[in-house]
């Protein structure tokens, strides 16, 4: 009576349990032969580490990424280019350009009347900062005089302008410490007497 | 620690002696789990040496995370896929006068009825794509529950689930068009022994 209330997944299941059901064994020299077979096979290496080993790698993998993090990050130049300025001048012929993070990419410049290796970038449109002190600063400013161009900003020891490339180009001309200077940049006069 | 479990560890070190009475052991499962799968016993035998041979070199990096027979049924079923693969074809049907020929074999009064409908659910089960055979003969053969199927196949538990449904449902549409599901009775009346299968 029970069997009547089998649903159809019951009446399958039942018959592969039956139809599955087997007492077939293997031939009598299975065993013989598989174990010619296993006497000749090395096994594997275990693949799990021990503990120690663990550690030791977590260690030597932590030690390259601590190697690999200064190298990996961009060098910091200084916050920006009228400060980087500012805090570079200490010889009264030195020019400087200085320019925040883009100063990696930079070139000796020596003029005739500076013996200081100043830095200068050439990088595209993004303006220079020069830094003039001394003479060199009295003579720029004369001549920006002359060209009729107006101080950007003015503090109490430095006067700051910024150049049209054409602008720095003319002043370079007669302004030995700019000669061959190319392209915009922004000019800080300092120590004018 | 259990014998058997104390067995694997020997084994797992190398010791064939201790690995040859795990073969000793499973070597008939494997091999009626190997015959339903490939649905003859040469491609049989072959596949259960596979599995031990593939035991005893991976041995080493057995973690216990299931049972031994489970995992040596994982590597039986995967072997006779892949010999079935390597065969590029699906088990024969003629093979299945071998395989009968091969289990127990009652009064053939008694299994009259019987015998033709087993031969029918054997032939469709031969007739089921690999990764849903490998899921019917662990489940009915083996009578492992889903999890422990799914531990074996490294599948998650609905997956065996859906696998077995859909096989399931393609064994009844098989065996309805030949007109076996009809024959159920029989089967569920007696089972290989003669008794009554299910209350």
């Amino acid at each position: 009576m029970k069997d009547m209330e089998y649903t159809e997944h019951d009446v399958i299941d039942q018959m592969l349990h039956s139809a599955l059901a087997s007492d077939a064994v293997p031939s009598d020299d299975f065993t013989a032969r598989l174990m010619e077979q296993v006497r000749r096979t090395p096994q594997e290496r275990p693949r799990h580490m021990r503990p120690a080993l663990k550690v030791l790698a977590a260690l030597a993998a932590c030690a390259v990424i601590a190697a690999a993090i200064p190298l990996a990050m961009p060098r910091m130049g200084s916050a920006g280019p009228k400060d980087a300025a500012m805090a570079d001048t200490n010889g009264s012929d030195a020019f400087n350009t200085c320019d925040g993070a883009a100063a990696q990419e930079q070139d000796m410049l020596t003029t005739s009347g500076a013996p200081a290796a100043d830095r200068m970038e050439k990088s595209g449109d993004i303006p220079e900062t020069v830094t003039l002190t001394g003479a060199d600063a009295q003579k720029a400013q004369s001549v920006l005089a002359d060209m009729s161009l107006q101080p950007f900003d003015q503090e109490d020891s430095a006067t700051v302008y910024e150049l049209t490339a054409e602008e720095a180009a003319a002043l370079g001309e007669q302004v030995d410490a700019l000669y061959g200077i190319e392209g915009p940049c922004t000019l800080i006069l300092e120590d004018i007497k | 620690m259990k014998e058997l479990d104390m067995t694997v560890a020997r084994a797992q070190k190398g010791d064939a002696a201790a690995f040859e009475q795990l073969v000793v052991t499973y070597r008939d499962q494997v091999f009626r789990l190997a015959l339903r799968m490939c649905g003859n016993e040469a491609d049989a035998d072959e596949v259960a040496q596979d599995a031990f041979l593939s035991a005893w070199k991976s041995l080493p990096n057995f973690r216990g995370d299931s049972r031994f027979s489970t995992w040596l049924y994982q590597l039986t079923t995967h072997a006779a896929i892949d010999l079935l693969r390597r065969q590029k074809r699906r088990p024969e049907t003629e093979d299945l006068a071998a395989v009968s020929a091969a289990d127990s074999a009652p009064s053939p009064q008694q299994q009259a009825e019987r015998t033709e409908t087993c031969q029918a659910v054997r032939a469709a089960v031969l007739a089921l794509p690999a990764e849903q055979r490998q899921v019917v003969v662990l489940r009915y053969m083996e009578e492992l529950s889903y999890e422990e199927i799914a531990a074996a196949l490294k599948l998650p538990p609905g997956t065996v689930k859906s696998r077995l449904n859909r096989a399931k449902a393609q064994l009844r549409t098989i065996l309805a068009a030949d007109g076996n599901l009809f024959d159920v009775q029989s089967v569920i009346h007696t089972d290989t022994n003669g008794k009554e299968a299910r209350p």
